[in-house]
């Protein structure tokens, strides 16, 4: 077996690879936090059925960058991998949320989620 | 920084959050604003004076998160629904911008296509279509006065200061340096070679490229496989056994052949989570035929004609069902 080592292109160049800087993780976690805190905010706050909704998918979203920044960090695809299934729920999310908000529409035709409050218990 | 400091940020900005959510007071909505990005300033600030001297400034994140913050801040508060999905529109792109600069480039443009595509696009739809007809102007009512602000900003905020604690306070912080945090780039390279393995169509395709440039290299070849593995890595070249006319030669693949992102996710969708795969295929199909059930026009039945429709007999007489709503 002839076991000469051909390099017929530059073989052995540099990685490309480095580590995630503690600085750029901790911004992006900060940022994702922020923004989670806000959704939540949001959700709590808003009437609008349609826009609760929408701070759900802004909570979604700040998961997604936490995940993202996680799987950088352990440098391996299954962050991503993740946020893919977040992509999946939060589509599966819209088509049926906005579907019974159409629905609800149809009873009642305000988007106010107070107009449903007898449902509550007090 | 000490957690104090933290804290004092995180009220700070919860009182800037509740003034710009305070409807149609301008003059109150600017000082909100100026608090709010003060206070995520600050700790941005904070963060970087903690690290090494010698440390790069993250610039590009700090402006993406900030876009992003600022996008969401709007998001929530702004008296137009349309508005607010298009400053969704402006968090999703500063998210996609923070996922390119974290190596994620199928992610950010999947993102962009799915979300500000698709997911936004219905959205915008329904809030079309579900017009207030109470509506003045454009902006409801309810949408101009928030829901119970001070306990959601409580509620929201605590949870910020738990959550920011964690990731910059406890234990230093996030530290990828810290020693077990981040693998060794050896192995991340060979997972990485080991990928590649596995996609037999590609790995012959880039030795044949490498060939292609020898000219005194014939165009037939095999590659050899050992146990099934034709790459072997010595935790810095990955080469492969290639066999050309009866002649084994030892092919030093270069970097540039390592897979690509998108090939990485790809491969751990297929490879590693295939039974979640499928889950998430079910669930969208369950979606889909939930979203036409539910928006499928429903059928008005009077009171009557649903005692019938369950089996019961009706109360009224013939000749009075017609007030009952609907005909027999």
């Amino acid at each position: 077996m002839n076991d000469v080592a051909v390099s017929l292109t530059q073989a052995g160049e540099a990685s490309t690879m480095v580590p995630i800087t503690t600085g750029t993780i901790q911004i992006v976690l900060l940022v994702s936090a922020v923004m989670f805190a806000i959704g939540m905010v949001g959700f709590l706050t808003r009437r609008n059925m349609i826009l609760m909704f929408l701070c759900t998918e802004l909570m979604f979203q700040a998961s997604a960058i936490a995940m993202i920044a996680f799987g950088r960090m352990h440098m391996n695809p299954e962050g991503q991998v993740f946020v893919i299934f977040i992509l999946t729920v939060a589509a599966a999310e819209a088509a049926l949320a906005l579907g019974l908000v159409v629905l609800l529409y149809r009873r009642k035709p305000t988007l106010d989620a107070e107009a449903w409050s007898e449902l509550k218990e007090c | 920084m000490t957690p104090s400091i933290l804290y004092i940020a995180c009220v700070v900005g919860a009182i800037g959050l509740y003034l710009i959510m305070r409807p149609h007071r301008k003059a109150t909505r600017i000082v909100g604003t100026i608090a709010g990005a003060g206070a995520v300033a600050f700790i941005m600030v904070k963060v970087l004076e903690g690290l090494a001297a010698d440390a790069a400034v993250p610039i590009l994140e700090v402006v993406f998160g900030l876009a992003a913050i600022a996008g969401a801040a709007r998001m929530v508060t702004h008296p137009r629904p349309v508005f607010a999905a298009i400053y969704f529109v402006v968090v999703v792109v500063s998210s996609a911008g923070m996922f390119l600069l974290m190596d994620a480039e199928f992610m950010a443009f999947s993102l962009i296509i799915v979300y500000a595509g698709a997911i936004l696009i219905t959205y915008l739809f329904v809030l079309m279509l579900a017009q207030d007809a109470t509506s003045t102007a454009g902006e409801a009512l309810y949408d101009r006065i928030p829901r119970e602000p001070l306990a959601a900003l409580v509620v929201g905020f605590v949870l910020l200061a738990v959550l920011s604690d964690a990731f910059l306070l406890v234990d230093g912080g996030v530290r990828p340096d810290a020693p077990g945090m981040t693998p060794s780039l050896s192995s991340v390279e060979e997972d990485r070679w080991m990928v590649l393995d596995g996609l037999p169509i590609q790995l012959e395709e880039t030795v044949a490229e490498i060939l292609a440039t020898d000219s005194t290299a014939a165009a037939e070849f095999t590659i050899e496989r050992i146990d099934g593995r034709a790459i072997r890595f010595d935790g810095t070249h990955a080469s492969v056994d290639v066999k050309i006319a009866d002649e084994s030669r030892n092919l030093v693949l270069p970097v540039s052949a390592m897979p690509t992102n998108a090939q990485l996710v790809g491969w751990s969708l297929v490879a590693t989570f295939p039974v979640s795969l499928e889950v998430a295929g079910v669930i969208l199909l369950m979606a889909m035929f939930g979203a036409v059930v539910l928006a499928r026009r429903q059928i008005d039945l009077g009171e009557d004609e649903l005692r019938v429709a369950a089996g019961m007999t009706p109360l009224l007489e013939d000749e009075e069902s017609e007030f009952a709503g609907g005909s027999s």
